[in-house]
């Protein structure tokens, strides 16, 4: 039970607050929300495979998950950045990352995770919300504190950089180093997840203030 | 590779990724702040360049104004005074014809009497010397000369408490202003009132003339007049607010508030 609430505390602020910041949201902040809808599907389908018998890792759903994922904070970004006329290169990256996700999959099978793919899509990740969070303090009459655009991507920037070197190692360490894999899980993977999750919840507490302010504002 | 080699190196490449990921976004930051200072002193010195060049462009156009009142009343006046002389030097001579000059000599004393006050009017230093509301006082004794319509004029003791510089602008608003009803509005009336209370001061303009679109007038080139109300009531720091339909003449309103009340 711990190890539930551990894994999701942060994802269930996240879910609670987007829900209560629903209303007020564009299409880029529900492209979040969403993923998080996707991914609490996901953590269960992850303990309910391990209940079959002829099932001894669920290392596939996490293979599942990251295209998904990619997808979905790939298109976030498009949104984000849908004035701008580099943003067709957003689509050419999620090519990029299917092309390295894909051949993993082909050469090692779905079974075991694309580490290869994940780091692509980490790199990508990361990258494209530094450019967001670079935009973000560019941005004249905006206070960083009050930006939800700056903590959303904070959260995937330091998420998606921190657990990479784990992640790419997690099929390795999974076979020689069990323990030490669920450790480092615990420690990297939840620990950073848990900060995604958290400061998405401040992005999302921020867009229900900002959008409450703006109609005391403007009455 | 023992577990603990393992741990330690993942754990630290984790660390050093999140410093460097920090040290990037901190590095964005400042950037950022530094691009925005940049860009408000920009703004800033584009402010104080228009605020020099509009207080150059205001002393060129009074000093202008100035000079033409001075000559006016210099020259033009003298040879009005001087052809008065001529006439009474001329009924001295002769006495038989007082009567055929008399209309002559209203005339005269009439247009000696209009460009003293034309030219006090364009004079700012008399604009300054004896404030906003006498300026105005001369200017409606003057329109009100020409008979062109019902000029009511309503301002009871009023002390407008403005500087130097938004009298004068708010003064040539009002003459605007009035030779726009004077000579595209067919009005009948013109109603000026001005009031002040706490610090807070306004004036309003108003005629029963024709006329017209405010927001076509404006877009059109002739509206040059229009715009330079909106101009100077800028400069001036006053709220203006120009009322006008067709069939439903036309009403222009300036108003100065108090510091208080602008506080929100």
């Amino acid at each position: 039970m711990w190890i539930i609430v551990n894994d999701l505390a942060g994802l269930l602020i996240a879910f609670i607050a987007g829900l209560y910041a629903l209303p007020y949201i564009k299409l880029y902040y529900k492209l979040f929300f969403y993923l998080i809808v996707v991914f609490i599907i996901i953590y269960i389908l992850t303990y309910v495979v391990l209940l079959f018998p002829n099932q001894k890792s669920n290392q596939w759903v996490f293979n599942l998950y990251m295209p998904i994922e990619t997808g979905f904070l790939m298109r976030a970004a498009y949104q984000y950045f849908k004035l701008d006329k580099r943003k067709s290169l957003i689509i050419v990256g999620y090519f990029v990352f299917m092309a390295v996700f894909l051949s993993d999959i082909i050469v090692r099978g779905p079974g075991i995770f694309a580490n290869h793919g994940y780091i692509t899509e980490s790199i990508l990740l990361v990258a494209l919300y530094l450019f967001v969070l670079n935009f973000e303090f560019n941005k004249e009459f905006i206070s960083w504190k009050r930006s939800p655009d700056i903590w959303i991507a904070l959260g995937i920037v330091a998420y998606f950089g921190g657990a990479a070197p784990y992640l790419s190692l997690m099929h390795y360490l999974n076979t020689n180093h069990h323990t030490l894999n669920y450790y480092l899980y615990n420690l990297v993977t939840v620990g950073l997840a848990n900060l995604r999750y958290i400061l998405l919840a401040v992005g999302f507490w921020l867009i229900r203030r900002n959008a409450i302010a703006k109609t005391i504002s403007t009455q | 590779m023992s577990s603990t080699e393992i741990m330690l190196s993942v754990i630290s490449i984790t660390l050093m990724i999140l410093l460097l990921i920090a040290g990037i976004v901190i590095l964005f930051f400042q950037s950022g702040k530094q691009r925005l200072k940049q860009q408000m002193d920009l703004a800033q010195n584009k402010l104080n360049y228009e605020k020099e060049l509009r207080l150059v462009e205001t002393e060129v156009s009074e000093q202008m104004m100035s000079q033409f009142a001075q000559e006016l009343h210099d020259n033009i006046g003298q040879l009005l005074t001087a052809t008065h002389i001529h006439a009474e030097n001329q009924k001295l001579r002769h006495p038989e014809l007082i009567e055929g000059f008399k209309p002559m000599e209203a005339c005269l004393a009439e247009a000696i009497q209009q460009l003293r006050m034309l030219s006090r009017t364009l004079n700012n230093d008399y604009i300054g010397r004896q404030g906003l509301m006498a300026a105005i006082g001369i200017e409606v004794n003057r329109i009100k000369s020409l008979q062109r319509f019902q000029l009511h004029w309503q301002a009871p003791s009023v002390n407008p408490h403005l500087d130097k510089n938004q009298e004068l602008m708010l003064f040539r608003i009002f003459q605007e202003s009035m030779q726009n009803s004077l000579r595209h509005s067919q009005a009948k009336n013109v109603y000026v009132s001005a009031y002040a209370n706490n610090g807070n001061f306004e004036i309003k303009m108003q005629d029963d003339g024709r006329g017209f679109d405010v927001e076509n007038i404006l877009q059109s080139p002739k509206a040059s007049g229009l715009r330079n109300i909106a101009k100077r009531a800028k400069w001036a720091g006053m709220d203006c607010s120009i009322d006008s339909s067709p069939g439903k003449g036309c009403t222009i309103t300036l108003k100065k508030l108090s510091t208080i009340e602008l506080l929100p």
